[in-house]
């Protein structure tokens, strides 16, 4: 059930060094070894800039995936389809590489909520780069299948490309988790926690040791099952939308009951008599709005895209997205928000390519 | 004397009848919903907005088939309509603005303040009876009695409500009647009561010492720090344990908008095939004890009468009685066409639920099997970092 990276110790420990720094690109060695110390993810509410940057930044800072492809593929040559293949890959992989640098320098550096709406924002680019760069090394890979097939490639390149592709994408599966422990600790920085846990009067017997290393380990193994957690309820909610229904939460915001009721409270200063008056319909409408308001991480590229005329940069053979799911819709957000037009031609391309594999 | 011995029988037929008629002479209920439900107009600070769960009613099917025949009830629409009641009751509450969330939830919670329960005791398109029972966090009853309401035409006329939306509108009423009792300590204490319970729920070991039980009811002891860390860790898991909540209460709106516009168009008919049946019904109760009174009165008569004319009358009734037994035979064969309409209606109705039922049982199993795992492994966290904390043994 737990995540990979956390057996070989919490996302802190491999993420930073024993003085809580996010690791430099050569520190691949310290961050493995590091205690952890008290840089968890925002188990106590902390500071969530500290666990979220050295999660997005140790992973691309520990040997960029790419240098592998690049190197481990001697049998191949320009022109021969699986070259192109391994370099388009290699591509993808060094974009990604820059966007979760980019995204760990935001994290670390937000130290307000427009900055960590920042910060998200980064984090959602990062994520869909990651999802590209996965897409051009499954392709890789079939290419390089296909090549083995045929015997056009050789025998060493093409196991030395394999186990490129494997080692590039357990090191694009360990971004990703950094980057969903490093959003959940932006939401929870965001969240906060329930009003009446804080008000409760003092007077308990309860003494709570400082943490040890031991005691930051179990934090993060429950920051990491939560996250894990939240995914799980994700991908039940997305079960629970219809088709038809308006963009699904990209985040999991903290959930506001009052506001929710209060919301369906607004019609009763219509009618004395409680009717049930299309209580669904009235609902629905006011889901969405509450998932609007609450949405973290495709909003800003949405606000974004918006801002830069988002209408006149959708292809003609695009859809309006209406039955988009999380990944569609961050690539379509990525694409819209892209300034450069190779860029968000390819963004465009890997869109297609994600909504004909569905 | 005379006379009125031979005039008696046909006066007690005569009475019997006039009895008879005003027994069961039928009368439409021309009503609509009547009953608005409350909104109270003090405001209340946020916290004390009590959270309630409402559990899908218990589908009261009798056991013996031969019973639901009688009954006419299809067990596939009972338990859909277990779970669109609470639905529906749900929207009512939170519609009233005078509570927190509200939730539809398969099983009790220990993260609510207040838990609705309760078992269908009728439901077709003419009448909902239910008893619905209340209970809080401190193990206090609210509510424990049998709500019940009549639809007529009208109900069915007025297309944006609910046909029975004063059995919702009165529990509704009920429960802000109970809530108004309660002081403002007393809710906070409710709230406190509920944040200990899950707390207690998933780190005992940590918040074991913080409340007592006596007499099924739970009250607090003492309370922790408000800068308990252990606390925090509970405050996390919470916010999950609402998502989950409200992932699992939109699984049943899912279901309730699915099944509304067959459901709708079902009790309409049944209402009208209910009416015309308990028309039968009671037309053929009515023509049979009639009949049976005319002829036991003109058996009497005749053998009473010494007389042509009063033999002739005797014989007479005795006739009109048979004849007016075949007219209950009659009306108790259309009274059976109707039921067996009803019955129709009901197996349509179900065959077509059916799947959404399935459905909505598997995902909310399935999920309430994630959680349950999930939760496992927070307790056991909880209770290692617990250990871990204060160096004292754990349970």
């Amino acid at each position: 059930m737990m995540p990979e990276a956390t057996s070989a110790g919490a996302p802190s420990d491999v993420f930073s060094d024993s003085e809580g720094n996010p690791p430099q690109a050569e520190n691949t060695e310290d961050t493995e070894s590091s205690e952890g110390g008290d840089s968890g993810l925002a188990s106590d509410g902390g500071d969530p800039s500290e666990g979220a940057s050295e999660g997005a930044s140790g992973e691309a800072s520990e040997g960029s995936p790419e240098d592998g492809l690049e190197a481990d593929a001697p049998g191949t040559s320009a022109g021969d389809p699986s070259s192109d293949a391994m370099e388009a890959a290699r591509i993808a992989l060094e974009e990604a590489g820059m966007a979760i640098g980019t995204a760990a320098d935001a994290v670390s550096s937000a130290s307000s909520d427009e900055e960590l709406a920042a910060a998200e924002e980064a984090l959602a680019n990062a994520r869909v780069s990651i999802i590209i760069a996965g897409q051009d090394l499954a392709q890789a890979r079939q290419v390089l299948t296909e090549s083995d097939a045929q015997g056009t490639a050789s025998g060493a390149s093409g196991a030395t490309g394999e186990s490129s592709i494997d080692a590039a994408e357990e090191a694009l599966a360990n971004a990703t988790l950094a980057i969903v422990v490093a959003t959940g600790a932006i939401m929870d920085a965001n969240a906060g926690f329930p009003d009446d846990a804080q008000r409760l009067p003092s007077g308990g017997v309860l003494t709570n040791m400082p943490g040890t290393g031991q005691g930051s380990e179990l934090d993060a193994e429950l920051e990491a099952s939560l996250i894990i957690f939240d995914g799980r309820i994700e991908e039940s909610r997305q079960a629970v939308l219809s088709p038809g229904a308006p963009s699904t939460r990209t985040g999991l915001p903290p959930r506001q009951p009052r506001k929710q009721s209060g919301t369906s409270g607004d019609a009763q200063e219509d009618t004395d008599m409680a009717t049930s008056a299309d209580v669904a319909d009235a609902v629905d409408e006011q889901r969405p709005q509450t998932d609007t308001q609450s949405s973290g991480m495709g909003r800003g590229a949405s606000q974004a895209a918006k801002a830069a005329g988002a209408t006149d940069m959708i292809p003609d053979d695009i859809n309006d997205g209406q039955n988009d799911d999380i990944v569609a819709q961050q690539l379509r957000e990525a694409a819209l928000a892209e300034t450069d037009v190779a860029l968000r031609e390819k963004l465009w391309e890997e869109y297609r390519r994600y909504k004909s594999g569905q | 004397m005379t006379t009125l011995k031979r005039l008696t029988p046909a006066l007690l037929v005569l009475a019997c009848s006039g009895w008879l008629l005003s027994a069961c002479s039928s009368t439409q209920v021309i009503k609509s919903n009547s009953t608005p439900a409350i909104s109270a107009t003090d405001v209340m600070p946020d916290n004390l907005y009590l959270d309630i769960a409402i559990l899908p009613l218990g589908p009261g099917i009798p056991e013996s088939e031969e019973e639901q025949d009688k009954q006419i009830i299809i067990p596939d629409v009972r338990r859909a309509e277990s779970r669109y009641i609470a639905y529906q009751l749900k929207d009512t509450l939170e519609l009233t603005g005078n509570w927190g969330a509200v939730r539809v939830m398969p099983a009790m919670s220990e993260a609510v303040d207040l838990q609705i329960s309760g078992e269908i005791l009728e439901s077709n398109g003419e009448t909902l009876k239910a008893r619905i029972t209340a209970t809080d966090a401190t193990g206090r009853q609210w509510v424990s009695k049998v709500f019940e309401d009549n639809a007529s035409k009208y109900s069915y006329r007025a297309s944006m409500e609910d046909p029975f939306q004063d059995f919702y509108n009165d529990i509704a009423n009920a429960l802000l009647l109970e809530r108004q009792q309660l002081k403002k300590d007393q809710l906070t204490n409710l709230r406190q009561v509920t944040r200990l319970k899950y707390a207690n729920g998933l780190a005992p070991d940590a918040f074991g010492g913080y409340l007592t039980e006596k007499r099924g009811r739970t009250s607090i002891t003492q309370l922790p720090a408000q800068n308990d860390t252990m606390l925090n860790r509970v405050a996390k898991i919470k916010v999950r344990e609402d998502l989950f909540v409200d992932t699992l209460d939109d699984y049943y709106g899912n279901f309730y908008r699915e099944m509304k516009p067959s459901y709708n168009e079902w009790r309409l008919a049944t209402y009208d095939e209910s009416l015309k049946l308990k028309e039968m019904k009671a037309k053929a109760y009515k023509a049979g004890a009639i009949g049976v009174l005319s002829v036991v009165g003109g058996i009497y008569g005749a053998s009473q009468s010494n007389t042509w004319a009063g033999q002739a009358a005797g014989v007479a009734a005795v006739g009109g009685g048979i004849m007016a037994g075949k007219v209950a035979l009659d009306r108790y064969q259309e009274a059976e066409i109707h039921a067996q309409s009803l019955r129709e209606l009901s197996q349509s109705l179900g065959a077509e639920i059916t799947p959404h039922v399935l459905s909505i049982e598997g995902r909310t199993i399935e999920l309430t099997g994630t959680a349950d795992v999930q939760y496992q492994e927070w307790r056991r966290i909880l209770k290692d970092i617990y250990a871990e904390e204060t160096g004292l043994p754990v349970k």
